[in-house]
């Protein structure tokens, strides 16, 4: 059975609506005028155990609000979903043992204490034997290098520092099942280094289900293998990432390094992005002419020295995706 | 209930109120002023009538009254009203929410921890004062008990209450006004202001039926030992019972909130 599955949730939010303007306040103090949005238009899927999943869409996608079903927070609408065997917010205590959350933009630490008090309350509140908690501990310390933030209280840490820490705070219980919704805000490149290798060796050591939904595509490149991609509450794409890949990425950037002085170039399906002395960057469209044929054409050709074939960046794709 | 779990909870209460411990240090020295300002009240209202006894209090009596009911205060305390307007409004609720324990439990057990520091550095030196400088009586052992008993059901009776109202903010969104509403109730309704025995009879037998004087008044005059055996055990099964009724409502309005809770916005 898999880990999560859910089928055809939807979930209705009445946003109320009000002009700008003093009269318009008093206005609604009599009438309110609201708005329902479709926040999730019948979502379904099916997640395994040790997947990990990145969930991507543009703002106000509704993937928050799907987060938030999920992790036992909200009630949908309607729909039924089974995930690790519980029905969430049918059956929150039980379900809310079974999995870590995390929110970037929400604390879920006591504000006034230092992280490793509410550490300390989830050892509690999940009953992990002493000396199980304090490797755990340590080696997530260690990992995430906290040692010196932990022990502030939380108002006063920057939010990198915090995001590290609620991290921990999600995973000490080692969940079977960890959402993070936008882990990597506030983190420096070091640190977004230090949480994808952290993300990944749990994931492989303890075969922990990820859901990770970012607006930074290098997570996704470097965490998911599964991608899927949600717009107006509804699921526009699920699947791998390679085949978004294969089936976007119809274009190929070739740079070619030439021992000899660059003469004119032309070829079929292939556009000269940058032209100078002993270097040539092309575009090929595979559609029409494949990548082998091109570099068949050059080495024939030209005295090659080097050549470097790239796609472009997954931005681009998400972009084309997002605009249909 | 999960014991386990309210104490690990309760212990972050008493964490935090340390965070905040000037606060309440401070707080603890209003308390002999408050108790003066009665006392001179007092004075000059039973010297202006020229009796010894107002509605059944002698001075004594009253100022003993004043003095528990600053006692019972710090038992019963609760701001959980407030922490749910707070945590709803800053978008804190799903730290509770995402915790393996009861929405209720979380917030009780927070509660408990933290009154119980306010026990410790209040009112047990508000008891002290009362012995040494207010003429307070010690309590005979059964009455002592009895008290004891009832201020924990007072306290469950207002935490109760309060918690209710905490949850008509997942409707209301903003309850600051309703909140004060429900200080001024407790305060005139439950006895704190004045003893509930000054109010007019028809006033009194209605009060009888609302929850407010169990949370102040009863377990008051149960230390005073102005009842008798018979009437001090229906007292503490009535405030049971409430206890009961209260927390049946709460599981209720909870399951209401619950699937109504929307975070939006984030």
């Amino acid at each position: 059975m898999p880990t999560i599955q859910v089928n055809d949730l939807k979930k209705t939010f009445k946003v109320y609506k009000r002009g700008q303007g003093v009269l318009e306040a008093l206005k609604s103090l009599f009438s309110r005028k609201y708005e329902l949005k479709d926040a999730l238009a019948g979502v379904s899927l099916s997640i395994n155990e040790g997947e990990i999943v990145g969930l991507i869409g543009p703002n106000g996608a509704g993937k928050s609000t799907l987060i938030k079903i999920l992790s036992g927070l909200l009630w949908p609408d309607s729909g039924e979903a089974t995930i690790l065997g519980i029905t969430p917010w049918k059956n929150r205590i039980k379900y809310v043992a079974n999995i870590g959350v995390v929110f970037g933009q929400k604390s879920q630490m006591t504000w006034d204490l230092p992280p490793i008090d509410s550490f300390y309350i989830d050892k509690d509140l999940h009953n992990i034997p002493e000396d199980e908690f304090n490797r755990r501990l340590n080696y997530m310390v260690d990992m995430l290098a906290v040692e010196d933030v932990m022990k502030s209280p939380v108002r006063e840490l920057s939010l990198g520092e915090r995001m590290r820490c609620e991290i921990i705070n999600a995973l000490l219980h080692n969940p079977k099942l960890v959402f993070l919704d936008e882990p990597s805000i506030g983190l420096d490149v070091i640190a977004k280094d230090k949480l994808r290798d952290f993300i990944l060796k749990v994931n492989k050591e303890n075969k922990t289900t990820f859901i990770v939904t970012t607006h930074d595509m290098q997570d996704i490149e470097k965490l998911c293998k599964r991608v899927i991609i949600i717009n107006y509450g509804k699921i526009v794409y699920d699947g791998q990432l390679e085949d978004i890949k294969k089936k976007y990425f119809t274009d190929k950037h070739i740079e070619v390094k030439l021992s000899d002085k660059v003469k004119s170039f032309k070829f079929k399906g292939c556009v000269v992005l940058e032209k100078q002395d002993y270097q040539l960057k092309l575009e090929l469209d595979t559609k029409k002419t494949p990548i082998q044929d091109l570099i068949g054409y050059l080495l024939k050709h030209y005295d090659v020295a080097d050549i470097t074939v790239t796609d472009p960046p997954i931005e681009e794709i998400i972009k084309k995706i997002y605009g249909e | 209930m999960n014991f386990r779990n309210d104490w690990a909870v309760a212990k972050m209460g008493i964490k935090v109120w340390s965070a905040y411990r000037f606060e309440s240090i401070v707080m603890l020295l209003t308390v002999p002023i408050t108790l003066i300002m009665y006392f001179f009240l007092w004075k000059s209202i039973y010297s202006y009538t020229g009796s010894d006894v107002i509605r059944g209090f002698t001075f004594q009596q009253m100022i003993s009254y004043y003095v528990l009911s600053m006692i019972v205060g710090f038992f019963t305390w609760s701001e959980v009203d407030r922490w749910i307007e707070q945590d709803l409004i800053h978008g804190h609720m799903i730290g509770a929410m995402l915790k393996p324990i009861s929405f209720v439990s979380f917030y009780r057990s927070f509660e408990i921890g933290v009154n119980l520091m306010n026990i410790i550095w209040q009112m047990i030196p508000v008891f002290v004062l009362g012995f040494l400088f207010f003429g307070l009586s010690i309590a005979s052992l059964f009455n002592f008990s009895a008290f004891i008993l009832s201020i924990v059901f007072a306290f469950f009776i207002y935490f109760g209450l309060t918690f209710l109202l905490g949850l008509s903010a997942f409707w209301l969104k903003r309850i600051t006004g309703l909140r004060r509403v429900r200080r001024v109730a407790f305060g005139f309704l439950g006895g704190s202001l004045i003893p509930l025995n000054l109010f007019p009879v028809w006033a009194q037998s209605i009060l009888h039926y609302l929850p407010f004087e169990h949370t102040r008044f009863v377990p008051i005059t149960i230390y005073l030992g102005t009842l008798s055996k018979e009437s001090v055990i229906k007292a503490l099964c009535l405030q049971f019972g409430w206890v009961i009724i209260i927390y049946l409502v709460i599981s209720f309005v909870w399951s209401r909130a619950y699937r109504h809770y929307s975070s939006v916005g984030m």
